[in-house]
């Protein structure tokens, strides 16, 4: 690429692509009628939902399908050449120059056996730079990536690294040979909030620098908001929309998109007028299905009979724009599957659960792993209490704690409606064992894949709740009626629900001793954009309904901003700060929680805090104010001598910052935009 | 219709197309068979008669396909009674061993600390000594028992078994739903048996078929060394025992057949068992 | 790292006195006691009783097992009853004629079944790869005895191309000794060869599929040189300890080869043992035999570490 004149060529064109794949003994078609073209320098998404082909697109353009895939129609041009038609030798030239690729899983993109520095050396080689040169270039490419101590790197083997640090080598290897072309893969999927802002700002300042192309999949909006000019939404292998990245998502042309963006809570409105999330009704269909018509006119609220006789055409709407749509003008008028009833916030003043004290160590290896120190937490009746932290705060420990998983140290003491909870489960009793459940991360790994829903759900009635046989049934008909659930699922295994159906069993199973409270441990992380908000509207329901309070934990700010009362930051496993979500939102915080909300790309609106260095070890926390390492506030010896203590800063508001908060005030609403 | 991958169905459809499977099990149902109705099958008696004696070492002709062995006792009736034995006894010491072996898994999966630990170092202990020995050792005291056999194969099987189902359970273990389990206070046999076991069945069905071709082997291997079995009941490994010195004076057919017939019959289990473990995949 | 050493070592004490405790108890059981074993069913009871002191055997199971596994630490296994000479030395000579023959069995599978596997790996799928695992999973569960009577018959009987039994004549060379072993060696190859083929293949497979293998392939790298760098490495990692635990069915493999070839190695003096209740002996030489095994998957489990860098480098 370096050297070329810049001319119209895009570097990439990728003309009616075609993706088959072989199921059992028949070739199925994956992807169809996929065109689009990359220009020097521009950065494109392609964003889409579980199943939708993405990564299979990127994959046929790195030219490493799987033995079972094969592309089966249409073209993809690399600078102009055919590049599904290469040599051998052609193919690798390609490779080592032209196109790279950033992986979504770096702990497993790098070999485990061989040192950093010698895969990255071996770009060089391949790039025919002496051998004497390897180890120069090596430490001048892992600087360009931000990291503070190449040489250390350098000597070290992978499992050593954190995950953020290991994808910038991924990046370094990528971006070495300045290639025209740089595909990322969900590159940040997996990452900590602060690392993965890190990251997207790394790949931006090296493609201003570089003038690189970039391909850019990801299944988040927010993020391909971000970081790409132009973009295209896919859905069951096919393209559905494709434009200026903020014309698609301030203007949508589709009803897919329109309905995806219906589907987050917007940022934008007060905590005041908060209202149900759409969702997107039905389910993908599955892979391979030959389908007549426009492939998403089974959910779609607007679709005609021409729509299910006709596929749409990739119609030009002008200015750059396409849509697959029979009626892309009507698309924002998309009628709403979920109306828009206001979920009021209410007022939660009664206690339920108080943690006091909390602490929890563990031993590993003899050396001591403090999760948790010191918390000190309320939870009302019937409100929702959201828990933000990064790896290592501690946020996992302390619902286990709770749930009685572990037992927490000496000195700690929990309370649920005033009586003391045993500290571990074997001694709690059949009432407070219903009254506290959880709703797991993951839906396949939480529902036993041998057990009919039935007996799931029918196993935690019986131990949970007791009552006759005939009680039981009905109980558990009434508990998949609340879930929204219909009985035809009455008998089926978990292989045979989507995602989103496993997770209502999931909640269902948690409410069948009539809970008081509800961890919900990132119960839609793993999910779909559209479930998720079909899962968390349901969360809001039952709280409703039951009275029931939720301890929620998610990574995903601008989900908790929506569904949180009140909001309890961590860090290394101590609590940071806690206050009303509004309070939160609306700052001045704590510089930890004010780093964590610049990171979030939805709440993009807050200058960019970068944060130093790495999340300290557990076992080693650091002296003085467990932050100080990395706080760009920090005001000096104090911060290194004396840890501060939770204070109340402001009436329901707390604190653990040696600076005052009149001082935060003043530095952190001035800046915000 | 295409099945979603882990159903018994979409294995069954999987393991008919595999021609592995379908030579392998013929093999085995042919001796079964012979195991089953031998005594009416065979052209002599296998116990053969005190005039034999006449008869014996004849090579291979018309009167006898196979042959005469030392005792003038028709060879082919000796190999086809030979199956009932050597399938028996290997059938039930893998039974045992499987059955024992599962539990000890499961138990030692899911508790892990302190009983792993213990547990894991006397399972490595036994597991030390190497089968034939352990048996040699066990019939040697016992002299010839059949029961004895089953039960030693059995018992030695149980911590190799115990090992693969321990892996497997470690792996279920992590899962929430083990977690869910234990949040609504179930107790650990139900745990065990209900929750995790019909997850780690698929390794429990592999374990048993590849057993069962060790178990073989190690049965012959046993009477070949003249363990553990009464010398007039007809016995594959036994008649190799008896005849193989014959070998330099070029009598060759009580100790071929024989081992044709072994062979065949562990290739054929083995088979079976390879196309299981593809199955399960 | 070191710390993970000296666990292992003191894991690997444990299991061998746990090993000494059972076989002690399992030689135990042979019927009848000593001193009738020896002096028959028709000596008097009295001279029995007498020898059974003499012989130290009337005592309690604990005290002989303390004075047994004390003098045996010290080099000293007792005195075998069937051959009238000390164990250690009837267990030196029979090791070193076991040790030839098993490690010509070794050499040989070792490259053949790494082979076997990287070959299969590669050709995943196909007829070559069918081939070698079915082929090779079939002979791993042919006993010795049987391949060892089919290749007596044919090589050694029909064409008389190899000796039939395995002891070489007192002073021949080493090829010649080499020329008697090979024989009983393809047993105990085939026996060996399917498992550790498979378990390469299955760790060629995965480090193929894996994401790292990807990595290289689009950094431009040549198939050849991932194959041999990057995929390798990860793969033969495993197969050390494979390799290792292999050695117990070499051992139960040798007995019975080492009966049907004739050959004065441990197995078949241990076969002697049992057939004779010669306690001493058959104690002695389980003991050290397993002991042996112990030695070689510790040896096998500390290079794994020592190469593996997660466990090198904690």
């Amino acid at each position: 690429m370096t050297g070329d004149a810049i001319t119209d060529q895009a570097v990439l064109e990728v003309d009616d692509l075609a993706i088959e794949y072989k199921l059992g003994t028949e070739w199925k078609t994956a992807v169809r009628g996929i065109n689009f073209s990359i220009g020097h320098g521009e950065s494109y998404g392609l964003v889409g939902e579980s199943g939708c082909g993405k990564s299979t697109i990127a994959m046929a353009i790195m030219h490493y399908l799987p033995r079972n895939g094969r592309i089966s129609g249409g073209s993809i041009r690399l600078n102009g050449r055919d590049f599904t038609d290469l040599s051998g030798r052609e193919l690798r030239q390609a490779r080592i120059n032209d196109i790279s690729m950033v992986y979504q899983d770096p702990g497993s993109s790098l070999n485990p056996s061989i040192k950093i520095g010698t895969q990255v050396a071996d770009v060089f080689d391949l790039l025919g730079v002496p051998a004497r040169e390897h180890r120069d270039r090596v430490l001048e490419i892992l600087r360009k990536v931000q990291i503070a101590d190449p040489a250390r790197v350098s000597d070290r083997y992978p499992h050593q690294l954190s995950g953020g640090m290991l994808q910038r080598v991924v990046i370094a290897m990528a971006i070495a040979s300045e290639p025209a072309l740089l595909v990322l893969d969900e590159p940040t999927t997996g990452l900590d909030a602060t690392v993965e802002a890190e990251v997207l700002d790394l790949v931006a300042g090296l493609r201003d620098e570089i003038g690189t192309s970039v391909l850019f999949i990801s299944h988040s909006l927010s993020v391909i908001r971000k970081m790409c000019d132009r973009t295209a939404v896919l859905y069951a292998g096919r393209m559905m929309a494709e434009g200026q990245t903020e014309e698609i998502f301030t203007a949508p042309r589709h009803p897919y998109t329109v309905g995806l963006l219906r589907c987050l809570p917007d940022p934008e409105t007060g905590t005041t007028d908060r209202t149900a999330l759409d969702t997107i009704p039905g389910v993908l269909p599955p892979l391979g299905a030959e389908i007549v018509g426009c492939v998403y006119a089974d959910r779609c609220a607007m679709s005609e009979d021409i729509c299910i006789e006709v596929e749409p055409e990739l119609n030009d709407l002008g200015g750059g724009r396409v849509s697959r749509c029979h009626f892309p003008d009507e698309a924002p008028n998309l009628p709403r599957a979920v109306a828009p009833d206001p979920v009021p916030r209410r007022v939660h003043d009664q206690t339920l659960v108080e943690i006091k004290g909390a602490s929890k160590t563990f031993m590993q290896d003899g050396h001591p792993v403090y999760a948790l120190s010191n918390i000190d937490l309320e939870i009302h009746v019937g409100e929702t209490v959201g828990l933000v932290g990064e790896s290592g705060s501690g946020k996992s420990t302390l619902a286990k704690v709770l749930l009685g998983i572990h037992a927490p140290d000496e000195g700690s003491v929990i309370t649920l409606s005033g009586g003391e909870l045993a500290a571990e489960l074997e001694k709690r009793g059949q009432e407070e064992i219903g009254a506290v459940q959880m709703v797991f991360q993951n839906p396949d790994s939480a529902l036993n894949r041998r057990h009919s829903v039935h007996r799931i759900i029918g196993r935690a009635v019986q131990l949970l709740r007791g009552g006759a046989r005939n009680e039981r049934e009905e109980r558990i008909k009434s508990l998949l009626r609340e879930v929204r659930m219909g009985m035809q699922h009455y008998n089926s295994k978990p292989r045979q629900l989507s995602g989103g159906l496993k997770q209502r069993v999931a909640i269902a199973r948690a409410f069948a001793g009539s809970p008081a409270l509800v961890v919900c441990d990132e119960p839609t992380s793993a999910l779909d954009v559209s479930v998720q908000a079909a899962i968390i509207n349901l969360l809001a329901e039952l709280q409703v309904e039951e009275n029931v309070a939720y301890l929620f934990i998610s990574h995903d700010l601008n989900v908790v901003r929506y569904i949180a009362d009140r909001v309890a930051v961590m860090y290394l496993g101590r609590l940071m700060e806690v206050g009303t979500a509004d309070r939160v939102f609306a700052g001045p915080n704590h510089p930890y929680t004010e780093a964590l909300l610049s990171a979030s790309p939805e709440l993009a609106d807050h200058k960019r805090i970068r944060l130093q260095g790495e999340i300290p070890e557990p076992s080693n926390p650091p002296s003085g104010c467990v932050f100080q390492t990395r706080c760009p506030r920090k005001i000096g010896e104090i911060c290194e001598t004396v840890e501060p203590e939770l204070e109340e800063a402001e009436p329901g508001w707390f604190k653990r910052c040696h600076i005052p908060v009149e001082e935060l005030r003043a530095a952190q609403i001035g800046i915000s935009a | 219709m295409a099945l979603p991958a882990t159903s018994l169905a979409y294995r069954w459809r999987v393991l008919r197309r595999s021609t592995t499977f379908w030579v392998g099990s013929a093999i085995v149902l042919m001796w079964v068979v012979f195991a089953i109705f031998g005594d009416f099958v065979t052209p002599y008696e296998p116990q053969g008669t005190p005039q034999d004696i006449l008869n014996r070492l004849q090579p291979p002709s018309s009167e006898h396909w196979f042959g005469t062995d030392d005792l003038g006792r028709d060879v082919l009736s000796r190999v086809l009674a030979g199956s009932r034995r050597v399938l028996t006894v290997a059938l039930a010491a893998t039974v045992i061993g499987t059955v024992l072996g599962t539990a000890v898994g499961l138990i030692v999966g899911y508790y892990g600390g302190l009983v792993d630990d213990v547990i894991g170092r006397v399972l490595d202990a036994f597991l030390s000594i190497p089968l034939v020995i352990t048996g040699m050792l066990a019939l040697a005291a016992l002299g010839p028992n059949t029961l004895g056999v089953i039960i030693v194969i059995g018992l030695v099987f149980t911590p190799i078994i115990a090992k693969t189902v321990r892996a497997a359970v470690l792996g279920e273990r992590q899962l929430d739903y083990v977690t869910a389990a234990q949040l609504r206070k179930e107790s650990s046999l139900y745990i065990l048996f209900v929750e995790i076991l019909p997850n780690v069945m698929g390794v429990v069905i592999v374990e048993f078929t590849v057993r069962l071709g060790y178990a073989i082997f190690t049965v012959l291997a046993l009477s070949f060394l003249g363990l553990g079995i009464d010398p007039t009941v007809p016995d594959w490994g036994l008649m190799i025992y008896q005849h193989y010195g014959y070998l330099t004076g070029n009598i060759w057919w009580p100790v071929l057949f024989p081992s044709l017939a072994i062979a065949s019959l562990v290739v054929g289990v083995n088979l079976v068992a390879d196309a299981i473990g593809q199955a399960f995949e | 790292m070191s710390r993970y050493v000296l666990r292992r070592i003191g894991l690997a004490l444990i299991t061998l006195f746990l090993i000494s405790v059972l076989v002690f108890i399992g030689t135990q059981m042979l019927p009848g006691d000593v001193g009738r074993r020896i002096l028959g069913p028709f000596a008097n009871q009295d001279a029995v009783d007498a020898l059974n002191t003499r012989l130290g055997t009337d005592r309690p199971w604990l005290v002989q097992y303390w004075d047994w596994i004390t003098s045996a630490l010290q080099g000293d296994l007792g005195f075998s009853i069937s051959f009238s000479r000390p164990v250690t030395e009837l267990l030196g000579s029979a090791l070193l004629n076991s040790l030839k023959l098993a490690a010509l069995a070794f050499v040989i599978v070792v490259p053949l079944s790494l082979l076997g596997g990287i070959v299969a790996a590669l050709r995943r799928g196909t007829l070559t790869d069918r081939f070698i695992t079915v082929g090779g999973l079939s002979a791993t569960v042919i006993p010795e005895f049987v391949s060892g009577v089919v290749l007596i018959v044919v090589f050694a009987v029909g064409l008389g191309w190899l000796p039939g039994t395995a002891t070489a004549p007192p002073g021949s060379s080493f090829f010649t000794q080499m020329r008697y072993l090979i024989l009983p060696a393809i047993p105990l190859v085939l026996v060996l060869f399917g498992y550790i083929a498979r378990i390469t293949r299955a760790g060629v497979v995965e480090a193929l599929d894996a994401d790292y293998t990807r990595t290289a392939i689009l950094k431009g790298l040549p198939r050849s040189k991932v194959i041999r760098r990057d995929v390798l490495r990860n793969a033969l990692l495993p197969t050390i300890a494979v390799i290792a635990s292999q050695i117990g069915y070499l051992i139960g493999g040798l007995v019975v080869v080492e009966v049907l070839f004739l050959y004065q190695g441990v197995g078949k003096l241990l076969f002697d043992a049992a057939q004779n209740a010669d306690f001493p002996l058959l104690a002695g030489g389980v003991l050290v035999v397993a002991a042996a095994f112990q030695v070689a998957m510790l040896l096998a489990d500390l290079a794994y570490s020592w190469l593996n860098p997660r466990i090198r480098l904690g």
